[in-house]
């Protein structure tokens, strides 16, 4: 049982500047948390406040019903994987598997036979002897999340663990990571700036900025409804499309205007989502965002019936990446890219003209001044 | 044609040489070669060999009395100056490991025992220790004439030599500290263990490598001892702060008996080399890079 409350936190480096602003997350029991956000968001600040490496400077943390602010980083009962692996070069590999539990004087028997264990989980069986300068970053990573599991803690700290591998290893490990949170059913918190593990690995993902939580929810929540401009940009690769637009109505209808108040490219909205923006934004500039997978050319367009409900945009292709199992076609606007993602079939070259339909179900509109997603429903859980 | 080449010997680079070996050859080989030439001699007032004796000078140093109190003093002094010189460099060198207000001037302080000549040090350490006026007998509200007391003389040159040394010793450690890799002690702290754990499981380790090479420059340097020495107490009261340096200078300039220094030279330059060839084993075992 690991339960990890934290009640506005804040980290203050000087007096005016926050690392973190009342940063409020109750962690269940064996939750798979992570803290995403580009670089200087205070997601590595704020793991490092659990872990005790920091010092709170207000708010409270709680671990397991204890306050733990004041706690010496040893009283916690938390085991920490570092970016850098912080391997003891001095030692071998057993020995900085080994190292928490002979400080916790566990007898030596025990030790070993939890050092082979833990090494026996991770394959790392044939490097006990080894020390960490004659091992490749994958092992050390090995060694390093076996140095932390061996211990049993309440919970894990992960600050960016695999942001030193190749791609290819990081892939692989990300899996081992997923199996390693279902086996040991343990609480874990990750750091990461990379979306794709957040994505995979977190039960839930919270997405900071300048020290401020955005977003906290489930993966497929976050990507599917977002709480505002920086989430809905953050989150997804390419990411999403952001058009100026006006809501209008015509006959009725909700319409959504792209680029200028004319009216020639225009996206009809329906249901629950005409009704939000007439009621919030009617005849006001908004921002469009449309995710790359929920723009269609014709043809897929007419077989998912929203040709109607939109009037193509033609664009000029910029740039085609191919990337096997789709397409991305990037065409500029107002010189911001964007990025459309077909099937492989489409042959539309760079410099050619192609018509894009845009499915209203999946657009979200960003009010102007606020930047917050008005279809947003906190209650969607 | 690669036959050729080889046959052919390219003089070139030892010509680059030259220049060096040259200066070595007038100031390094030639003194070492002829002190061993004259540890085999009886010689006259101007440093001449006159008669040969073959090893006697060293059999007559080896069942002196006086030489093998130099001897023992020579050792209780190196390892006086040693430990505490490099005790001091590493303790000064942790505490100031940490940022604070202030430690550019603790850093200062620390390093400054480098750039004070010896012999300077040596005469502020006799007002010091001077009986009447010198501030550590006022203090410690003692009586003692530190410099002139058999039982304390020793102590005293050994602890200034101590504190001398422990300036270039802080700069050592200070470098070797800042090598560590931060996180570790993040890592250590999270997995539970205390400072002190920490220190002797993480940081001794560490500084081992600039450890080892700090403790075999300390050992030579201690042994090569001398302006301290020749200004605070000149070997004495009663030989007992006769080191061998001090011994070979005595016997070379004040008794004029050139063999009998030159053999106890030569005894000095096999003491250190054995010493150090012992050190370059024992680092093989307990030095982690």
């Amino acid at each position: 049982m690991s339960e990890i409350i934290l009640r506005n936190v804040c980290k203050q480096f000087d007096k005016e500047h926050y690392a973190v602003k009342d940063f409020n997350l109750d962690i269940q029991d064996r939750e798979f948390i992570i803290f995403v956000g580009p670089s200087g968001c205070g997601k590595s600040t704020t793991l490092r406040m659990i872990a005790g490496l920091e010092d709170i400077s207000d708010g409270e943390l709680w671990i397991d019903g204890e306050l733990c602010n004041y706690y010496e980083p040893k009283d916690r009962g938390l085991s920490m994987v570092f970016q850098n692996y912080a391997l003891y070069p001095n030692m071998t590999v057993y020995g900085n598997l080994a190292y928490a539990l002979k400080i916790r004087k566990v007898p030596k028997k025990e030790i070993d036979e939890r050092v082979h264990k833990v090494a026996k989980t991770l394959e790392i069986e044939h490097l006990l002897d080894r020390k960490p300068a004659a091992l490749s970053g994958g092992q050390k990573q090995r060694v390093a999340i076996g140095s932390a599991i061996i211990r049993k803690p309440k919970a894990f700290l992960m600050d960016e663990p695999l942001s030193n591998l190749d791609a290819k290893l990081r892939a692989q490990m990300r899996v081992e990571l997923a199996k390693l949170h279902k086996d040991l059913a343990t609480t874990i918190i990750y750091v990461t700036h990379d979306q794709t593990e957040a994505m995979t690995l977190g039960t839930r993902i919270v997405v900071m900025k300048d020290g401020v939580v955005q977003q906290v929810e489930a993966p497929i929540q976050l990507y599917d409804n977002p709480a505002n401009l920086f989430v809905a940009g953050f989150i997804g690769s390419p990411s999403m499309n952001f058009f100026d637009a006006y809501v209008e109505e015509e006959k009725g209808k909700t319409v959504l205007y792209l680029g200028d108040q004319s009216g020639s490219r225009k996206v009809y909205l329906k249901g629950e989502k005409a009704e939000i923006a007439r009621a919030r934004e009617l005849h006001k500039k908004v921002i469009l965002g449309i995710r790359p997978e929920d723009i269609y050319e014709q043809k897929d367009a007419e077989e998912r019936g929203i040709l109607e409900d939109t009037v193509g945009v033609e664009e000029t292709i910029t740039a085609r990446e191919m990337l096997g199992a789709e397409v991305i076609l990037y065409f500029d606007k107002k010189g911001k890219s964007h990025a459309v993602k077909l099937s492989p079939e489409n042959q539309t070259q760079t410099g050619e003209k192609i018509r894009f339909y845009f499915d209203p179900s999946r657009i979200h509109i960003f009010d102007q001044g606020t930047e917050e997603n008005i279809f947003y429903r906190e209650e969607i859980r | 044609m690669n036959t050729e080449k080889k046959k052919k010997l390219n003089w070139t680079p030892y010509c680059y040489l030259i220049p060096c070996m040259l200066v070595f050859a007038v100031f390094l080989f030639y003194p070492f070669f002829k002190t061993i030439y004259l540890s085999l001699f009886l010689t006259d007032k101007m440093g001449q060999a006159k008669i040969f004796v073959g090893l006697e000078n060293y059999i007559d140093l080896l069942t002196s009395e006086s030489f093998r109190n130099s001897l023992k003093v020579t050792l209780i002094f190196v390892v006086i100056v040693v430990v505490g010189g490099m005790l001091l460099g590493l303790i000064a060198a942790v505490l100031c490991n940490k940022a604070f207000p202030g430690i550019r001037f603790f850093s200062t302080a620390y390093a400054l025992p480098m750039a004070i000549a010896s012999s300077s040090a040596a005469m502020i350490f006799q007002i010091m220790l001077h009986p009447t006026v010198g501030i550590v007998n006022k203090l410690l509200g003692l009586d003692i004439n530190w410099l002139n007391d058999p039982d304390t003389a020793l102590y005293c040159v050994a602890i200034l030599t101590a504190w001398l040394n422990s300036g270039i010793n802080f700069l050592y450690f200070s470098a070797g500290l800042g090598n560590i890799d931060e996180t570790i002690y993040e890592r250590a702290s999270v997995d539970g263990a205390s400072g002190v754990q920490q220190f002797f499981s993480l940081t001794l380790p560490g500084l081992s490598p600039i450890m080892f090479y700090t403790l075999v420059v300390n050992i030579i340097q201690a042994f090569q001892s001398f302006g301290q020495i020749k200004i605070l107490t000149e070997g004495g009261p009663d030989e007992a702060t006769n080191v061998i340096v001090y011994s070979i200078y005595r016997d070379a300039f004040f008794n004029y008996r050139f063999g009998s220094a030159a053999a106890q030279s030569v005894i000095l330059f096999i003491i250190v080399m054995i010493i150090t060839l012992i050190m370059f084993r024992i680092e093989k075992k307990g030095v982690s890079y």
